[in-house]
């Protein structure tokens, strides 16, 4: 923020969700997946259920879906953060040139703040010059035609 | 002298947040594992429940964390955004003020020139004067 002070706008990078969390999200939602579709077979074995053929189809079934739903969720957390992250990273770029503009205009405004000063001040002491040498010349033709020089 | 605005800071550590989570859900998890028996190490069918519970319980710790991430840098970039807003009406408040002490300053010194002027012109007269005046 360019005020008189001339100092400029410092953006600092923005805040990301870092990659080690969005893997340990999805690693997780891949366990859960794993979990899920081992541990109710597994559940259902033991509680009574004979472990004929036909269940243990349902059982493979059962396992590749969630596992395959775990996957899912992986890569629908993945595929959420990187969006999450490049949005945080376009709004930052954003605002950086947005300050890099308004520092450019407010330095441009001060220049010619500065410039018109000093043009005043160069236009008073021609000015000022100007009145010095038409007196001096009057004087020389007051004293010429006075017969005094 | 107008003070510059406060840069904005950090919100919260989720590490922090996340650790205590964690904590908390980690011994719940070991809670629901209540059939495991270490004399004997068997366990019933529910050792399998137990063990999902807790990486459930682990996979709650890490969406927290996310979550918690997520918000944070949101409102680190709004905080952002709110400090590069302040800082420019701050800025222009400050170029405001200096034009106008500026022009101040340079329409007085350019009053004081032109009467300088007109005095140098004044006096120029007067000397023109006495010398008409000496003969």
């Amino acid at each position: 923020m360019i005020g008189s002070s001339g100092t400029g706008f410092r953006i600092r990078a923005p805040q990301t969700i870092a990659d080690a969390t969005t893997e340990a999200s999805a690693n997780n939602a891949v366990a859960s997946g794993y979990q899920k579709g081992y541990a109710r077979p597994a559940a259902q074995s033991q509680a009574g259920f004979s472990v004929n053929a036909k269940n243990r189809m349902r059982a493979a079934q059962n396992e590749a879906a969630e596992i395959a739903g775990g996957a899912r969720e992986a890569a629908g957390i993945r595929a959420e953060d990187q969006a999450f992250n490049s949005q945080q990273q376009w709004d930052n770029e954003l605002l950086k040139q947005q300050a890099m503009l308004f520092d450019f205009g407010q330095a441009t405004d001060k220049n010619s703040i500065f410039s018109d000063a000093r043009f005043a001040r160069m236009q008073g002491l021609s000015g000022i010059e100007q009145a010095r040498r038409r007196a001096a010349m009057q004087l020389r033709l007051a004293l010429l035609s006075k017969g005094l020089m | 002298m107008i003070s510059a605005p406060k840069a904005p800071g950090p919100v919260q550590n989720p590490m922090q947040v996340g650790q205590a989570v964690n904590a908390a859900d980690i011994r719940r998890g070991l809670l629901t594992d209540s059939t495991y028996r270490p004399d004997t190490g068997t366990a019933t069918g529910d050792r399998a429940a137990g063990d999902f519970s807790r990486s459930m319980q682990y996979s709650n710790v890490a969406q927290v964390n996310r979550d918690l991430q997520k918000t944070n840098a949101q409102v680190y970039g709004q905080r952002q955004r709110q400090g590069e807003e302040m800082g420019q009406q701050w800025g222009r408040a400050q170029m405001d003020r200096f034009r106008s002490l500026m022009g101040q300053r340079s329409r007085q010194s350019s009053l004081a020139m032109k009467l300088l002027e007109d005095q140098i012109g004044m006096a120029s007269d007067w000397q023109s004067r006495l010398i008409g005046m000496m003969q």
